[in-house]
């Protein structure tokens, strides 16, 4: 028996913020979920739909709810393509940075064979390589596309998960459950899906989110630098840099896009921290 | 005892890498266990006895050396061809809490090991699943708990139930008793003595514990510093002891007879001077109370005096050095 | 022998620490259990006291509550801790701080995690010696290397600028004794002190705790009779909570009253010949 110094209140105080970041990222993550669904049919305009008479409306100019941009297209329109856009981007780039990095992580872990110092190796470099100098080789190879933005992403990130995966593998590797379920003489395919996969799923998942939220802000960045979106389209990092040219006479052509992406990054971030604390 | 024995490791060595470091954690171990026998292997952390015993149970590759089971080498053997061997070889670990997967309830833990060797259908696994929770004496009533609901001997009871599933012959025991309640000890090391004579398994007991030794073993190999230094049969290794660490362990163990902490023994272990290290001197030589000068050459493991069966690593081994010029 | 007449003579003049009907609670209301129920003993300066007892006998919540380390769920629902005369729970959260690591030494199983990992061992001793005592900065760390070589840790002198991780497990407990004992406190709780180390270290640790205790208290800790049969003068068997059995060392290992004294004994003597309990298994 040990002497247990507990600090409960901390804990309760941790329970109550995990709830509570939960609950409003739930219900953020609920809200996006409709507008991804209903899309831009909810605005009522077509995103590209250009119209010289009606350019640069404020917002709160019926019918345009968000105004419109210097082409007079609808920015609420706009936004929701965006969003989109935005999504599919790093939803695809998070889940080739998962299954790349858990795959190649596992392996890794796995001991000190010539696969896994191998694996270590190309995590290094993959760390360090330019994000922006693969980006524009691949646009150069296939264009301008969503996949070049997954791909780019995707293979630029996944050393995250690789990293995160091989230690906590190699932890639970060395646990007596693992060893006694090793004695079985099982399949691996068991053995990993039984035993290392389920004990992974806690840190992967607080993970998973707080990646997307990074895919979120690169896929914007990229789009900004005029990556992976193809030129005018309705995205959101198209958008801030269409902007640039009226910052001051039409500030809301950079605000609404701007504050979009923050309330996705938070959504994403309080989800990922509600769920470390709760898991803790 | 006569016949093959049913496990015999031989000049066995293993290294582990710690911190970039190199550990000779296991060296030039040899012993035999026969089946229905039980060895006790003994020494203190960092004696490498947890080491062997996982390299015996093959979680761990050793680096020279042949382990054979029911006379095959294991290492020799294509991964394949060692599958339906190493399942005859099985391990209850120390800690109940860490070798229980928290995840899942102790009904599925015990069928796991029956699908994987495909025993049957549902009702034949459910069926075996029954007689295992009686030869551990477990109530079926545990069945659906998760092991955070068990208590220590319970889930020290399912882990050794999992085990038997694979209807071992050779049985790896590391400190199974250790992170239990006395009165749980005595109760698991009972079970353990009934279930090894019961099924003729062989027992290969790790332990620190030399009450818990003399209680189960039939043999005891004492180890230092990844050496047997001792070993032979339990009553003379422990009634008689001819290796000083041997002789030290047993004198430090406090026991419910002599009452007292033998002070002038922590004094003497205290006063011991540090020695240089010398490639070619005995491994125990800086912790040993009785050295002398010719303990910087390392003695043989050689018989004790006319009894073969009984060996030690020490030059004094037929007595203590008094002659000897210090 | 001359000093061990005179502590006992000191003891029937005034025990170091005294524990009347202590009762420890964990939470509140109708979900409250009751960890330690009704518990009184008295140990005086010279002497060790054994608490003996499985998990979940609420030894530790014992200790817990007298060194005033209790989870913050758990309370002290009812009963009186006094310390050299002064009862511990009318004492303010400064004073009380004050108490522990002054009047007070503790020492746990695992020295590892109760050491700050960051901070050398040398540090802590330094620290608790510079505030205890009022020593300076060059007073306290010779107070500390005196502390490091009195618990017989090799070269003390490097040894205080090392790390926990640097020290192995035996020497991790010495230096926990030697902070424990760093200001001199009438009182040392050892909380299974040598569970986590090796016969020969555990001999080593025991002999130190012994030998502290001709000039204080020790409430000694632990679920092993043979290690309270070497080092105790008295025994209290704890069961659920509750004490069975209190009485000389002797007494209580020759002469037990209570069954489960008893089966304690029965299991820790381990006879060869032990058959296991039948059971009415199905």
């Amino acid at each position: 028996m040990t002497v247990i110094v507990a600090r409960p209140a901390d804990s309760l105080a941790t329970r109550y913020l995990a709830r509570w970041e939960l609950l409003t990222g739930g219900l953020l993550l609920a809200l996006i979920g409709l507008l991804v669904a209903l899309g831009p049919s909810l605005a009522g305009h077509d995103p590209a739909f250009v119209d010289l008479r009606g350019r640069l409306l404020p917002p709160n100019s019926p019918p345009h709810l968000l105004g419109t941009d210097q082409l007079g297209r609808d920015l609420f329109a706009r936004l929701l393509h965006g969003l989109r856009w935005s999504l599919a981007a790093a939803t695809g780039a998070t889940l080739l940075a998962f299954t790349t990095g858990t795959l190649l992580g596992l392996l890794a872990a796995r001991r000190h064979s010539l696969l896994a110092t191998l694996i270590r190796q190309v995590t290094n470099f993959a760390q360090s390589f330019p994000v922006l100098v693969l980006a524009i080789c691949l646009v150069a190879i296939v264009g301008n596309s969503l996949v070049t933005v997954v791909l780019v992403l995707g293979l630029v990130t996944w050393p995250v998960f690789c990293r995160v995966v091989q230690a906590e593998a190699a932890s639970l590797f060395a646990r007596e459950y693992v060893l006694a379920a090793e004695m079985l003489q099982m399949s691996r395919l068991r053995l990993y899906f039984r035993h290392v996969l389920p004990g992974l799923l806690p840190s992967l998942s607080v993970l998973l989110a707080f990646h997307f939220a990074d895919m979120l802000i690169a896929e914007s960045a990229l789009s900004f630098l005029g990556i992976g979106a193809p030129l005018g389209a309705a995205t959101w990092g198209n958008m801030l840099q269409e902007s640039r040219a009226y910052l001051l006479s039409a500030p809301w052509l950079l605000l609404v896009p701007a504050a979009a992406i923050v309330t996705l990054v938070i959504t994403a971030n309080l989800l990922g921290d509600g769920l470390r604390r709760h898991l803790e | 005892m006569n016949g093959e024995p049913l496990l015999e490791v031989r000049a066995l060595s293993v290294t582990l890498r710690s911190r970039g470091r190199v550990v000779h954690a296991v060296r030039d171990c040899s012993f035999r266990l026969h089946g229905g026998e039980v060895l006790a292997l003994v020494g203190e952390s960092g004696s490498g006895k947890t080491t062997l015993a996982r390299a015996i149970a093959g979680v761990v590759l050793p680096r020279s050396g042949t382990i054979r089971f029911r006379g095959r080498d294991l290492g020799a053997l294509a991964r394949a061809d060692a599958r339906p061997l190493r399942r005859r070889i099985q391990m209850v670990f120390q800690d109940p809490d860490a070798s229980l997967n928290p995840a899942h309830r102790v009904g599925g833990i015990l069928a796991e090991p029956l699908q994987v060797i495909r025993y049957g259908d549902r009702a034949a696994i459910a069926a075996r699943i029954r007689e295992l929770l009686a030869m551990v004496r477990l109530d079926a009533a545990l069945l659906d708990k998760r092991p955070r609901q068990l208590s220590g001997g319970e889930k020290q009871r399912v882990a050794i139930a999992r085990a038997l599933a694979m209807e071992p012959e050779l049985l790896v025991a590391d400190e199974p008793l250790s992170s239990l309640d006395v009165s749980t000890q005595a109760a698991i090391a009972a079970l353990f003595r009934s279930l090894q004579q019961r099924l003729r398994l062989g027992l290969l007991f790790i332990s620190h514990d030399l009450a818990a030794v003399r209680q189960l073993a039939d043999r005891v190999a004492v180890l230092y510093g990844g050496e047997i230094v001792e070993s032979g049969p339990a009553g003379r290794v422990l009634d008689a002891p001819a290796h000083p660490y041997t002789r030290l362990l047993l004198a430090a163990m406090p026991d419910l007879e002599h009452r007292r902490l033998d002070l002038p023994l922590a004094d003497a272990i205290d006063r011991l001077e540090e020695l240089p290290d010398l490639p070619q001197a005995c491994h125990y030589r800086p912790r040993c109370l009785d050295r002398a000068a010719v303990c910087d050459a390392r003695a043989e493991l050689a018989a004790v005096g006319a009894d073969r069966a009984h060996l030690a690593r020490c030059h004094f081994r037929d007595g203590p050095p008094a002659a000897a010029p210090g | 022998m001359h000093r061990v007449t005179l502590a006992t003579a000191g003891a029937a003049a005034a025990p170091v620490l005294e524990v009347d009907g202590l009762t420890v609670r964990a939470g509140t209301g109708r979900g409250a259990t009751t960890l330690v129920g009704d518990l009184s003993f008295t140990i005086a300066t010279g002497e060790v006291l054994g608490i003996v007892g499985e998990s979940g006998s609420g030894k530790s919540m014992t200790a817990a509550a007298i060194g005033g380390l209790l989870p913050a769920e758990v309370h002290i629902g009812a009963g009186r801790i006094v310390l050299e005369g002064r009862e511990i729970q009318a004492l303010s959260a400064a004073q009380r701080r004050a108490l522990d690591g002054s009047r007070i030494g503790m020492v746990f199983q695992d020295p590892l995690s109760s050491f700050n990992p960051v901070r050398t061992v040398g540090s802590i001793l330094v620290e608790s010696a510079a505030r205890h005592q009022g020593l300076t900065s060059g007073e306290a760390r010779r107070r500390a290397i005196q502390a490091l070589a009195g618990v017989r840790l090799p070269r003390p002198e490097q040894l205080i600028d090392a790390y926990p991780h640097q020290l192995s497990g035996g020497q991790r407990q010495r230096a926990m004794i030697a902070l424990a004992l760093l200001n001199g406190p009438p009182l040392v709780i050892a909380d299974e002190p040598t569970t986590a180390l090796d016969a020969t270290v555990q001999l080593q640790v025991l002999a130190l705790l012994k030998r502290g205790a001709g000039s204080r208290a020790v409430l000694l800790i632990t679920h092993d009779l043979a290690v309270a049969a070497a080092t105790c003068d008295r025994i209290l068997v704890m069961q659920r909570g509750r004490s069975v059995e209190h009485g000389p060392a002797a007494r209580v290992l020759d002469l037990p009253a209570h069954g489960y004294t008893r089966a304690l004994l029965d299991a820790a003597r381990r006879p060869a010949a032990a058959v296991e309990p039948a059971r009415g298994a199905p």
